[in-house]
C-alpha cells in the first residue's frame, strides 16, 4: 500500500516533507520560472495556430495541442508534486486555470461569436439597456428564464462601466478560475491530502466541456462553478458535528442552490441529482454505521428542499424548459433505439470532420481512459472500505455513481439528437470521475514515481485532446474563413452591415423570420428579434414554397398575427450546402443529401409578391418588409 | 477583520461606487470589494467559523463566488420589487444587504461565543475529528510575511502573470496581417422610402426617391444603375463607387400610366436592387383598364 493510499485510509494529512523557507522560496520562484517561461511559449503556439488557421494554412492542430501541452503538463507536474507546499500548489492552480481560459479569450476576445454566446451575450445587453429581467430571448426562448448569468454581467457593467462583452470576460475568467479551485475545495473535503486535491483538480480540467464550452459566454459556465461550491458546503453540511454549523452550511448550500436555479435549468437538474445521489448512498452506509443518521438526513434534507425549488422554477417561472429539454433526452432515447436496432437514425462520427487522425483517435481512446481510472478509484475505494472514514466513503461512494453515469452518455452520442446532451452531460459526470480517481492517481505515482508520473501524463495529454475533439468542432475551435452555415463563421462585414442599417434605419425588437446563420447576427448586433421556424411554427414554409404556388396560409396568419415585420433571405442557401448541416433547426423538413436545400427560384420569388417590400440587398442578404394588406394581390412584373 | 469592520469596509466600498459607477479604473476595485465583503459577510452569517482546509484560500473562494452570486439575487429581488436593473438601484440593494446582514451576524456574535477561526468545529462525539477540521500548526511560524500575505501573493502573482502573458498574446493577435474580410456592394432604401410599408402613389411629375449605395472591401467598382418600373428598364446609367464609400443616389421615378396596376419599382446596383411597389395616383381616370 502507498503512503498516500495509506494516508487516505488513515485520516493522515499527506502534505510532503516540510520545507524549510529558504528552501520552499526556492521551489516557488522555480515554479515560477518555469510556467512563466511555459506559459509564455504556450501562448506563442496558440496565437501561432490561431495564425495559420485564419490564413488557412495548416498546422494548427498541431500547434494548438503543443501550446497547451507545453504548459499544462508542467503545470500538473508541479501542482501533484509530493513537496510542492500549500499554497504553491494553490497559484499553480490558479495559473493552470487562467492559461486554460487563454484558447477561448484568444479565440474571440471582441465579441461573441459561438452560437449561444450571440443568445446570452443579446440577453445581458438587453438587460442592460431596459433593466428588465425574464425578457424572451429571439436565438434560445428559454435563456431569458434563467437571468442570473445576464443580471450579473448586465449588472457589472452597468456598475463599472466596462462593456457587456468586458464585463462577461470577467465574470467569466472569476468563474473557470473557482471552479478549479472548487473542484479542489470540493476534493479537499474527502481527503485531507491537498495532492489528491490538486490531482482532482487537474483530472476534471480534462472534461471535454472544460476548454472552450464552459468558457464561453453562457449560463451553464457560471452556474457548473456554483454547482461545485454548492456540493462543497453540502459536503461541509452533512459533515458538520452540531446543529447550528450544520444549519449554516446547509443555509449556504441552499443559497447557491437557488442561484444555479436561476442561472441554469440543467445545471439545476444535475445539482439535485448529485444531492440525490449523495443522500442516497449515505443512506447506504447508514445501514451499517448508525454515526451518519445525522448526515444522512441532512443529505436528504438539502436534496429534497433543492428538488423542490428547482421544480417550483421551472414549473412557475419557466413551464417551456421541458418543452426546450426533450428533444435532448427523449428524441435522443427514440433515435437511440433505432440505432440498437439497425435503423437509421444514427450519425457518424468525425463525419466529415476535418479534425486529424491523432485527434479523432485520441476521440476513441478517452472514454477507455476514463473506464480505466474509474474501474481503479472503484478497486480503491473498494479497498478502503474498512479504513477510511464513513462519510467520506459514502461520499466517494456517490462519485463512483456520478462517475459511471459518463458511460451512458457515451452511446447517446451516435444519435443526432442526444449527441450534444451527451457531450454537455460529461462536464457533470467528470466531476464524479475526477473526484473518485484523484487518490489513484496519486497513489500511483508514488508507489511507481519512476514510471506513473510519465505514463498518467501522458494520458492526460490524450484524454484532454479526445475529449476536447469530441466535445467541440473545429470551426468553433479555430479561426478560418467565413463559411456559410457555420455558427462561428457567419459573421461577414455584409450580414453585419445589413444587421447594422435594420437596426439604425427601423429601430430595435423587430420581429422578424429569418435563417439560423443570418438570424444569429440580426436578433444580437442587430437588436431584432428573429424567428427561425419550429414544428408548431413552420416559419421556413416561406422559402419552401416552390414559386408560383401559394404560402401556407396558417403560416401567413401566424406572421400577421404576430405582427412579424421583415423577412431575410440568404440567397446562399440556394448555392451552397450548410457547413453544419443545418439551414434553420435541427429538426427542419429539408432534405440534407449534400445539396443545396432550395433552388434559386424558390429565393427569387420573393421578388414578385407584392406583400414583401425590398428595402435592402447585398450580393447575398436581402431584407423585406411585410404588407400583409397586399397578400392574394398581382402585380406587373418583379422589384429585381 | 471583525465584522464592524467588514460592514465598514462595505459600506464604504459601496458609497464611493456610487459617484465611481460607470469609470471602470474606480468602480471595478470597489465594487470587487464591496462583493468581497458581502460574500464574507454571507459566509459569517451562515457557516460561520471557517475551519481549517489544506487549501488555504478555499474561504476566500468561497467568499468571492458567494459575493458574485449575491449580484443576481439583487437584480431578482429589484425585478420582483418592480425596480429595473440599474447601477443606483444595485447598489442600494447591496447596501441594504450589506447592513442587514452586519448587523445579523454582529447580533448573533454578542448572543452566542463563536469558535475562532481554526478551532474545530463541533464534531459528533461518536467520531473521530476529520483532518479536515484539525486545527491549523501551533508550531512558531519562521517565515518573513505573514500568513495572509502569502496566500494573497498566491492567489495574485499567477493572475498577474497569466494576464501579462495573454495581453502580449492577445496583440500578437491582433496587429499582425490578417486576410482580407469579402467586400459588398449593398443597396438599401433611404430616409421616407427605408419606411415605405405600403405601395405608394407617384404624383403628376413623378417621385424622387433616395437610395443608399454602400461599398465596403472592395475596389473603385463601376456598377450600372437601373431604373425598371414593372419589370421594364426605364433609366439606366454607369456610376463609379469609391471603395469604402457610402453614396446616396436620388432616383426619379416617372409618373405611371393611369391603367390602375399595383406596379414594382425597382433601384438596381450591379446585382442588387431595392424597391417598392406603386399605383396609379388617385383620381386619375383610368384610361384603358389591362390585366395587371
Amino acid at each position: 500500500m502507498s503512503a498516500t493510499t495509506a494516508g487516505i485510509l488513515t485520516g493522515r494529512q499527506n502534505d510532503g516533507p516540510a520545507a524549510s523557507p529558504r528552501r520552499a522560496r526556492a521551489e516557488a520562484v522555480a515554479c515560477a520560472v518555469t510556467l512563466t517561461v511555459a506559459g509564455s511559449a504556450g501562448a506563442a503556439a496558440l496565437v501561432v495556430a490561431y495564425r495559420l488557421a485564419e490564413w488557412g494554412s495548416g498546422g494548427e492542430f498541431a500547434w494548438f495541442w503543443t501550446g497547451m501541452l507545453v504548459f499544462t503538463l508542467p503545470a500538473v507536474f508541479w501542482a501533484v508534486r509530493r513537496s510542492s507546499g500549500a499554497r504553491l500548489r494553490l497559484a499553480v492552480l490558479i495559473g493552470y486555470a487562467c492559461f486554460t481560459y487563454l484558447p477561448k479569450l484568444l479565440r474571440n476576445p471582441a465579441g461573441p461569436l459561438f452560437h449561444d454566446e450571440y443568445a446570452h451575450w443579446g440577453q445581458s445587453h438587453d438587460i442592460l439597456l431596459d433593466g428588465r429581467l425574464f425578457e424572451q430571448n429571439p436565438i434560445v426562448r428559454v435563456i431569458g428564464d434563467y437571468p442570473g448569468l445576464h443580471a450579473t454581467v448586465a449588472s457589472l457593467a452597468s456598475l463599472t462601466g466596462l462593456g457587456v462583452w468586458h464585463a462577461a470576460l470577467l465574470v467569466l475568467l472569476v468563474a473557470h478560475v473557482l471552479l478549479v479551485l472548487g473542484v479542489a475545495a470540493l476534493t479537499a473535503q474527502l481527503w485531507p491530502d491537498p495532492r489528491v486535491a490538486a490531482a482532482a483538480a487537474c483530472a476534471y480540467s480534462l472534461n471535454s466541456s472544460f476548454l472552450f464550452f464552459d468558457t464561453q459566454l453562457g449560463y451553464e459556465s457560471l452556474a457548473i462553478t456554483i454547482l461545485v461550491w454548492a456540493l462543497t458546503a453540502a459536503v461541509r453540511a452533512v459533515r458538520a458535528g452540531d446543529i447550528p454549523s450544520r444549519l449554516g452550511w446547509s443555509g449556504l448550500t441552499l443559497l447557491l442552490a437557488v442561484t444555479v436555479t436561476a442561472t441554469h435549468h440543467l445545471t439545476a437538474i444535475w445539482l439535485t441529482g448529485v444531492l440525490g445521489l449523495l443522500a442516497l448512498s449515505l443512506s447506504l452506509h447508514c445501514l451499517a454505521d448508525r454515526s451518519l443518521i445525522a448526515a444522512t438526513r441532512t443529505g436528504w434534507a438539502l436534496t429534497s428542499v433543492t428538488a423542490s425549488v428547482v421544480a417550483v422554477w421551472m414549473s412557475a417561472v419557466s413551464p417551456r424548459t421541458d418543452d426546450y429539454l426533450d428533444p435532448y433526452l427523449g428524441r435522443a432515447l427514440t433515435q437511440f433505439g433505432g440505432v440498437a436496432g439497425g435503423g437509421q437514425s444514427g450519425r457518424t462520427l468525425f463525419s466529415q470532420s476535418v479534425a486529424p487522425w491523432w485527434e479523432q483517435d485520441a476521440a476513441f481512446a478517452a472514454p477507455g481512459f476514463a473506464l480505466l481510472a474509474l474501474a481503479g478509484a472503484a478497486v480503491l475505494w473498494w479497498r478502503s472500505r474498512h479504513g477510511a472514514e464513513p462519510l467520506t466513503r459514502a461520499a466517494v461512494a456517490a462519485m463512483l455513481l456520478l462517475g459511471l453515469l459518463y458511460f451512458p452518455a457515451t452511446l447517446l452520442i451516435l444519435t443526432p439528437s442526444g449527441a450534444e446532451g451527451a457531450r454537455r452531460s460529461w462536464a457533470f459526470s467528470y466531476l464524479g470521475l475526477a473526484v473518485a480517481a484523484a487518490p489513484l492517481i496519486v497513489a500511483l505515482v508514488d508507489r511507481f514515481h519512476r514510471t506513473a508520473g510519465p505514463a498518467l501524463l501522458a494520458s492526460c495529454a490524450v484524454v484532454l485532446v479526445g475529449n476536447t475533439a469530441a466535445g467541440m468542432n473545429p470551426s468553433y475551435r479555430f479561426p478560418g474563413p467565413p463559411v456559410f452555415g457555420s455558427d462561428t463563421r457567419a459573421s461577414t462585414p455584409e450580414v453585419l452591415a445589413a444587421a447594422n442599417w435594420l437596426r439604425t434605419t427601423q429601430g430595435r425588437g423587430a420581429r422578424l423570420v429569418a435563417d439560423r446563420y443570418t438570424g444569429l447576427i440580426f436578433g444580437s448586433y442587430g437588436e431584432q428579434e428573429p424567428a427561425t421556424g419550429s414544428v408548431t411554427f413552420p416559419a421556413y414554409d416561406l422559402y419552401r414554397t416552390p414559386p408560383g404556388r401559394p404560402v401556407p396560409a396558417a403560416v401567413l396568419e401566424q406572421l400577421r398575427s404576430w405582427r412579424f415585420e421583415y423577412l431575410v433571405v440568404d440567397r446562399r442557401m440556394a448555392e451552397q450546402v450548410p457547413d453544419i448541416k443545418i439551414y434553420f433547426e435541427t429538426n427542419e423538413p429539408i432534405p440534407h443529401d449534400g445539396k443545396p436545400g432550395f433552388t434559386r427560384a424558390q429565393l427569387a420569388k420573393f421578388d414578385t409578391l407584392p406583400w414583401l417590400i425590398k428595402v435592402y440587398d447585398g450580393p447575398h442578404v436581402a431584407i423585406y418588409r411585410f404588407d400583409f394588406a397586399r397578400l392574394g394581390k398581382r402585380a406587373h412584373g418583379g422589384i429585381r | 477583520m471583525t465584522t464592524l469592520r467588514l460592514l465598514l469596509l462595505g459600506g464604504t466600498a459601496l458609497a464611493a461606487l456610487i459617484p465611481a459607477t460607470g469609470r471602470p479604473w474606480a468602480a471595478l476595485p470597489l465594487t470587487a470589494v464591496a462583493l468581497g465583503a458581502l460574500g464574507e459577510l454571507w459566509l459569517r452569517a451562515l457557516p460561520g467559523a471557517p475551519g481549517p482546509s489544506p487549501f488555504p484560500a478555499v474561504r476566500a473562494g468561497l467568499a468571492a463566488l458567494t459575493g458574485l452570486v449575491t449580484v443576481p439575487l439583487i437584480a431578482l429581488l429589484l425585478h420582483a420589487s418592480g425596480l429595473p436593473v440599474r447601477a443606483v438601484a444595485l447598489v442600494l440593494g447591496a447596501a441594504v444587504l450589506t447592513v442587514l446582514l452586519g448587523v445579523f451576524v454582529l447580533v448573533r456574535e454578542r448572543v452566542t461565543v463563536l469558535p475562532l477561526p481554526g478551532a474545530p468545529v463541533g464534531l459528533p462525539a461518536q467520531r473521530r475529528p476529520h483532518p479536515v477540521d484539525r486545527p491549523a500548526s501551533t508550531a512558531p511560524d519562521r517565515r518573513i510575511l505573514p500568513g495572509p500575505v502569502r496566500t494573497g501573493l498566491a492567489v495574485t502573482l499567477p493572475v498577474v502573470l497569466a494576464l501579462g502573458v495573454a495581453v502580449v498574446a492577445l496583440r500578437a493577435l491582433r496587429t499582425g496581417p490578417r486576410p482580407a474580410e469579402p467586400g459588398y456592394l449593398s443597396v438599401a432604401l433611404k430616409g421616407w422610402a427605408s419606411r415605405v410599408g405600403h405601395p405608394l402613389i407617384v404624383p403628376a411629375g413623378g417621385l424622387r426617391v433616395p437610395v443608399l449605395v454602400t461599398s465596403a472591401g472592395l475596389p473603385v467598382t463601376t456598377a450600372m444603375v437601373r431604373l425598371r418600373v414593372g419589370g421594364v428598364v426605364v433609366a439606366a446609367q454607369p456610376v463609379t463607387f469609391g471603395a469604402d464609400t457610402v453614396r446616396t443616389l436620388d432616383i426619379r421615378v416617372p409618373e405611371l400610366p393611369a391603367d390602375g396596376c399595383l406596379r414594382p419599382v425597382s433601384v438596381s446596383v450591379g446585382t442588387s436592387s431595392a424597391g417598392f411597389y406603386a399605383a396609379t395616383r388617385p383620381g386619375v381616370r383610368v384610361q384603358r383598364r389591362i390585366a395587371c
